[in-house]
């Protein structure tokens, strides 16, 4: 037999090695052996260093480790048939909570979370079935981007802005509308241009279309299209002009080009779900973030505060207090944008 | 529209659509080679996401050009490795292709990861210093004349398309079948390691996973809508860069849904095959007895 034969073999089975470590905290033996509250994150196929959900589902988790309320770990799913086992074989190794992240993940959850009761499920911006052990996380996103939209209204030099999407769908027209009913409030009639990439990868597609946008005269480009938005950012710094970010602080990718990010603050979300399910708090059901709990919020602007004037940024903490207060009510769809006044800014 | 206006919609558009077809054009020629030579190549995606990574990476290093001759390097490679895995392994082609294609992608992720995003400090896999994407524009042009003029016109061309028919008869006629092979291979390697480059050294300037997306697929169908000829795949790849380039444009200002417009090419393609009834070489995915 030749031996070279066994060469792509023993080779494909030491990348194996090499990619499906799945332990992030290397906490030893069995969850809770101290009797301390464990949880659990299970990413979805974006992986835990996408700088964007996953990441920040586990800073989350990270932080309520770090300081003591917990223990626990994460695993990384590498495609959709993981989701099940991953759930299932945290559920089995007996980690009270376990955070399924993504929507994609609703259904290896419908399936696993009736078979584990003594489990607690949450799942990140997906729904979850109606069970007692489980929770859904979900997000307010249009009153972040709102925000945003208005920003790059007053920011904007030509009157028009651009908002370019990962793939169409119900959630990603809540970012969409949001932007657009924020552009309107910030200036009236200004023109926004909405373009779909039709995937999250596509970072050369992202560019092209950021281009289009910028031909057709936008001067503020805010992507919500995962790393294919990261042509979007690039587009905007080599133009010189400026990209908003999506979901993590991008502020620092491309230092003074990026206005703000809109942050999806997905690790509050864990966090506080974790720390209140230690202390025995627990409320099934549907629980939704906006401004108000924290879980939108922009970025600190570390590079472009200064560039902003105080006006505009004294009018977005105004805006702000108002949606959080419930007086001011954004659109998440179409029709919502429709019969949406655009309310009168100090 | 008036013949200015006319003119400010289209040389744009005209521009994306090139750097739009480029990478798809280098590709499919990398197709060609391979397809000519009887070796099914649907590793063209997974030459392109190593060239892509490995350029960029030799680019940060030592510069753009180093980059781009690194990224070749690598195409080469990973051509001759899907020669060997379909001839001495006498793997089924296709087999060999989705190995090929889920190797690069895990490796150049797992690589991503451990090189740039969870590096102490986190790096950005960016180059400052990009290619102009026309240098590859025109190269890729140049190309398909060149290589339409080999395949035609040349001793070599005969008896590539001669190994691509019947590589059993054409070794009856004293050829030597398998360097005839070889060569095709590592050409098709080094050209799509090329479009490779293009994309991460000229027209991005960044690596992100998967960043390739179903580019060598789509350079596979312009060589089926082509019928395995270097002229006929440039059209058809300058027609999807064109679709691609228009609906960019479209996109916001036509009440046509994106969906419908990004799936021209693929719609293309299976129109293409049905109604041009493209013949491949005969001794395409053929296994050596």
């Amino acid at each position: 037999m030749n031996p070279m034969r066994w060469l792509p073999v023993a080779a494909a089975a030491l990348l194996l090695a090499g990619c499906t470590q799945p332990a992030g905290n290397k906490t030893s033996g069995a969850p809770g052996a101290k009797g301390k509250f464990s949880a659990g994150v299970v990413t979805d196929a974006g992986g835990i260093d996408d700088q964007s959900f996953n990441a920040s589902a586990w800073a989350g988790l990270k932080k309520a480790i770090d300081e003591g309320v917990v223990e626990g770990r994460y695993i990384e799913s590498k495609e959709q048939s993981d989701y099940q086992t991953n759930l299932s074989s945290l559920a089995e190794q007996g980690y009270k909570l376990v955070f399924a992240v993504g929507y994609l993940m609703e259904d290896a959850l419908k399936e696993v979370a009736g078979r584990h009761p003594e489990t607690k499920f949450a799942i990140i911006d997906g729904s979850a079935p109606d069970l007692p052990n489980c929770v859904a996380v979900k997000f307010r996103e249009e009153e972040g981007t709102f925000l945003a939209g208005f920003l790059a209204a007053r920011m904007s030099k030509t009157g028009a802005v651009a908002f370019v999407g990962g793939m169409e769908s119900p959630l990603m027209k809540r970012f969409e509308v949001g932007f657009r009913a924020g552009a309107e409030t910030g200036k009236p009639g200004a023109k926004v241009l909405v373009k779909y990439i039709g995937s999250w990868v596509d970072v050369a597609r992202g560019k092209e279309l950021a281009l289009a946008a910028i031909k057709d005269g936008a001067d503020v480009l805010m992507h919500a299209a995962g790393k294919g938005g990261l042509g979007v950012l690039d587009a905007a710094a080599e133009k010189g002009l400026y990209g908003i970010g999506v979901d993590a602080d991008q502020d620092g990718l491309h230092e003074g080009r990026i206005l703000t990010s809109v942050m999806k603050r997905v690790d509050v979300a864990v966090y506080e779900t974790t720390v209140n399910a230690a202390k025995g708090d627990w409320k099934a059901g549907e629980r939704v973030l906006g401004l108000k709990e924290n879980g939108l919020s922009l970025s600190p602007m570390r590079f472009t505060k200064s560039a902003v004037p105080a006006a505009t940024l004294s009018a977005i903490d105004d805006l702000k207090a108002r949606i959080a207060a419930g007086e001011l009510k954004v659109p998440s769809t179409d029709a919502g944008l429709k019969g949406f006044v655009a309310p009168a800014v100090k | 529209m008036s013949g200015p206006e006319l003119a400010g919609f289209l040389l744009p558009l005209g521009v994306s659509a090139l750097r739009q077809a480029t990478p798809l054009v280098l590709a499919g020629l990398g197709g060609i080679c391979s397809e000519r030579v009887g070796i099914v190549n649907i590793a063209l995606e997974g030459m392109m996401l190593a060239g892509a990574f490995s350029g960029l990476v030799a680019g940060r290093l030592a510069g753009p050009l180093v980059g781009v001759t690194v990224a070749v390097t690598v195409g080469m490679l990973v051509g001759l490795t899907h020669l060997w895995a379909t001839r001495k392994l006498r793997l089924n082609h296709i087999v060999s292709g989705v190995a090929i294609n889920l190797l690069a992608l895990h490796s150049t992720t797992f690589l991503l990861r451990r090189l740039f995003n969870q590096a102490d400090p986190p790096v950005e896999a960016r180059i400052q210093t990009m290619l102009p994407t026309a240098l590859f524009t025109g190269l890729a042009l140049a190309l398909v004349v060149v290589f339409h003029l080999l395949l035609y016109y040349t001793p070599l061309g005969l008896r590539v398309r001669a190994v691509g028919e019947s590589e059993a008869d054409t070794r009856m006629a004293g050829i030597d079948t398998a360097r005839v092979k070889m060569m095709g291979l590592a050409a098709s390697g080094v050209l799509a390691g090329l479009a490779g480059a293009y994309l991460s050294l000229a027209q991005v300037g960044r690596f992100s996973d998967d960043m390739v997306s179903g580019r060598g697929f789509i350079a596979l169908a312009a060589v089926v809508c082509g019928r395995w000829t270097p002229l006929g795949m440039a059209a058809a790849a300058l027609a999807f860069g064109a679709f691609d380039a228009l609906q960019f444009q479209l996109q916001g200002s036509v009440a046509l849904p994106g969906e419908l417009l990004r799936s021209i090419p693929y719609i293309a393609t299976v129109v293409a095959a049905m109604a041009l009834r493209p013949r491949p070489p005969a001794d395409l995915g053929r296994q050596e007895e």
